[in-house]
């Protein structure tokens, strides 16, 4: 899986403000605000509407180590949703995977593992075909949600 | 062992347990720490009996008047002597105990917190708890006019070799949905009762058994404030290297105080060859993991995250559940991280002696304080020991509620009414109701099976020296940095979880997930369980379930209904009237 395939411009006029733990691929670096790794959150964290987080296969970390925690402390004292970006399933184990409130995956059997160990409610499937509409539509405007959309490929 | 075959037991075919023994692969309790036996004058049927259903365990003591199995124990004699008159003893601990221990089980109890089985050159037996009380221990009373009374670690295999008919402790059950556990030293099974601290139950030769109460040494401690936390401090030094000496430590290891200290405590005393754990509490937060793992890195110590699956729901409330015999729900969330214990154990090295932080909370971190309301003193303790009834019409029908809430205040008073001047009361009102015999099932009902345990902060001498500090120094945890700072100066300063946590909890708890609100729902619309219930709970959508599992209150008492509904499915057939309209009964 790549990550290119994550993201696409929500439909929403809303500008939402991402993040990421860990760095994230091109095209999709081009929705993301900032690494928290690289740019520690401060005050500014709290404007975040969704922090994503690549999974280690995807070359995001994957021990819960100094600035990671640091990072993801910020996020829960903010209310920041987190949202693993699994590749694989080996993706769901580990450390940073614990602590992630969300996952999303296009793989079906990383799927089927991921709603097992999360939760129906807390995974969200991508279809794996590039040019999809956008799988998760909600109403409100900056909800988290909208940016999940299958891809742009 | 037999498996799918009849369980063998070598007492006569007519025997009354015989009905109530099931196949050794439905029952067998495959604990690692565990014990039957008897005191007094009697046949050790009952005793093989109970073995056999605990999975076949070594004879430690068979002697005319007492017996006892078990998986591993201490042995001791004593000599006229060095004692009243001479004895022989059995001491067995869920923690590692020394190759030898002094021969007086008093003595046993205070320093070690083993319970003891004693038998006299008289003939005189004697059962001794330990000294916490913390460590569960049941007796069958319901024929204590006999010459002996049998006793076991565990509830099932005494319900299951009992003589008498099954009855359900309909007071226990009360407490446990208002309380969360049994008060008085109930148990679910009316007649098994659960020793208290100090307890002891002797037999004498020809005599009837008594069991004796009184004495509890803890009780005796009068916080007249001479003590400092230096003491603390080296008691709790003291017996957490007394216990590296013994073997390999690990830890349970959350956000807050009870764990950062003995986790320093392991690390400083095995030279960071130790690995901590941790799991989530399902408090719609991370933090504790979050937390836990900046302590672990600190101290530069192995850390595990155990993330629980929401698949595994139903059957890690089964498991919690069974391990506990069915007498609470409290750390139900534990059963993930207690199952990879016992898993991973002599895999990755990591085999050692699990720290828990059990009573750090009562006894050093101030918890419980009375509040500043006008009620009396025993109202106060008994709504905050029975908090969850507050808007307990959401979920339990209205006579359930007076029902519970009177059974529960008629157990409460006897136990409270007697702390109500002691400059601990609280603490140890908290201690007898609330910690004894709900939370110390987690330690000593669910990890004890898969590894051996220890609970510092009930050893005696650091009990002593933390309530030889004045009660308003424990106040909001204020001795816990101070406490930690000459060890750790860094970890003093660190916030805990609860420090950083935000009026708003972000993750959906898995005890409100879908999954496990379709378990509760399915549980409790069973009857007998859903005559119990709040008019129109039963026929609500999952949404409105999910709603009432996102409060705490609410959520306690859905998780007590589905322990009732298990507990009553587990002894389907074997308990005499199975019908839960007692509670139901209008107060007079």
């Amino acid at each position: 899986m790549s990550t290119t395939r994550w993201l696409r411009r929500p439909q929403s006029k809303a500008e939402l403000r991402i993040a990421s733990i860990g760095e994230v691929d091109a095209p999709v670096a081009e929705f993301v605000g900032r690494d928290l790794l690289a740019d520690p959150p401060g005050t500014a964290a709290e404007t975040l509407d969704l922090v994503l987080v690549p999974g280690a296969s995807l070359g995001g970390p994957w021990r819960l180590a100094g600035e990671v925690i640091e990072a993801f402390i910020e996020c829960e004292r903010r209310g920041v949703p987190t949202l693993l970006l699994a590749g694989t399933a080996a993706d769901l184990e580990t450390p940073v995977a614990a602590v992630c409130r969300a996952v999303a995956a296009d793989d079906p059997v990383v799927v089927e593992h991921a709603r097992s160990r999360f939760g129906a409610d807390r995974v969200h499937g991508l279809p794996p075909v590039a040019g999809r509409r956008p799988l998760l539509r909600r109403r409100a405007a900056r909800r988290w949600r909208d940016v999940i959309v299958a891809g742009t490929g | 062992m037999c498996h799918g075959a009849p369980i063998w037991h070598p007492g006569p075919p007519s025997a009354p347990w015989a009905r109530r023994m099931v196949r050794v692969a439905d029952s067998a309790d495959s604990a690692r720490w565990r014990f039957c036996g008897r005191v007094g004058q009697h046949s050790d049927h009952r005793v093989a009996a109970m073995s056999a259903l605990l999975g076949e365990l070594p004879v430690l003591m068979r002697h005319e008047h007492g017996s006892l199995q078990g998986t591993s124990a201490v042995s001791w004699t004593a000599t006229a002597a060095a004692a009243d008159s001479a004895s022989s003893g059995v001491s067995w601990s869920p923690a590692p105990l020394p190759a030898t221990l002094p021969p007086d089980p008093a003595v046993i109890a205070e320093r070690h917190d083993a319970c003891s089985l004693v038998v006299g050159e008289s003939g005189e037996a004697r059962l001794h708890a330990g000294i916490s009380g913390a460590v569960p221990i049941y007796a069958d009373l319901t024929s204590n006019t006999t010459s002996a009374v049998h006793f076991c670690t565990h509830v099932d295999p005494l319900a299951r070799t009992s003589g008498t008919p099954l009855r359900p402790d309909w007071d226990a059950w009360a407490h446990i949905l208002a309380m969360g556990a049994p008060l008085a030293g109930r148990t679910t099974f009316a007649g098994i009762r659960r020793l208290p601290p100090w307890g002891r139950l002797t037999v004498p030769p020809g005599g009837r058994p008594d069991l004796a109460e009184d004495g509890w040494p803890w009780l005796d401690i009068d916080g007249g404030g001479e003590g400092s936390l230096d003491a603390v401090r080296d008691a709790l030094v003291d017996t957490v290297g007394a216990l590296a000496g013994r073997g390999p430590l690990t830890s349970l290891l959350s956000g807050g105080w009870d764990s950062r200290i003995l986790t320093t405590l392991a690390a400083n005393a095995t030279a960071g060859e130790q690995t901590a754990w941790t799991t989530s509490s399902d408090t719609g937060m991370v933090l504790e993991e979050l937390v836990a793992a900046q302590v672990a890195e600190r101290l530069g110590i192995r850390h595990r995250v155990i993330q629980p699956h929401r698949s595994d729901f139903a059957a890690d409330l089964d498991h919690f559940a069974r391990s506990v015999d069915y007498q609470t729900s409290f750390h139900v969330w534990l059963v993930s991280l207690a199952r990879t214990l016992a898993d991973v154990k002599g895999i990755e090295g990591i085999e050692g002696t699990v720290l828990d932080g059990l009573g750090g909370g009562v006894f050093v971190g101030g918890a419980f304080p009375d509040d500043d309301s006008s009620e009396s003193l025993l109202a106060k303790r008994f709504d905050r020991m029975a908090r969850y009834l507050k808007g307990a019409g959401q979920i339990l029908h209205p006579r359930v509620i007076e029902q519970i809430r009177e059974r529960s205040r008629s157990d409460f008073e006897p136990l409270a009414t007697p702390l109500a001047d002691h400059p601990y009361g609280s603490t140890f009102t908290a201690y007898l109701a609330r910690t004894l015999p709900g939370i110390s099932l987690a330690p000593f009902g669910l990890v004890a099976r898969s590894a051996p345990i220890a609970t510092p902060f009930l050893n005696d001498r650091v009990v002593r020296a933390a309530l030889a500090i004045r009660p308003d120094k424990h106040a909001d945890g204020s001795l816990y940095a101070p406490l930690l700072r000459p060890l750790a100066p860094e970890l003093a300063e660190l916030p805990t979880a609860a420090d950083l946590t935000p009026a708003r909890r972000a993750h959906r708890r898995r005890v409100s997930s879908i999954e496990a609100a379709e378990h509760f729902r399915s549980l409790l619309t069973r009857e007998p369980i859903r005559r119990l219930l709040a008019p129109g709970l039963a026929e609500a959508d999952l949404s409105r379930w999910q709603s009432r599992l996102d409060n705490t209150g609410f959520q306690h008492l859905i998780r007590g209904l589905a322990t009732l509904a298990l507990w009553l499915e587990r002894y389907d057939g074997l308990l005499d009237d199975a019908s839960t309209d007692t509670l139901l009964e209008s107060v007079g």
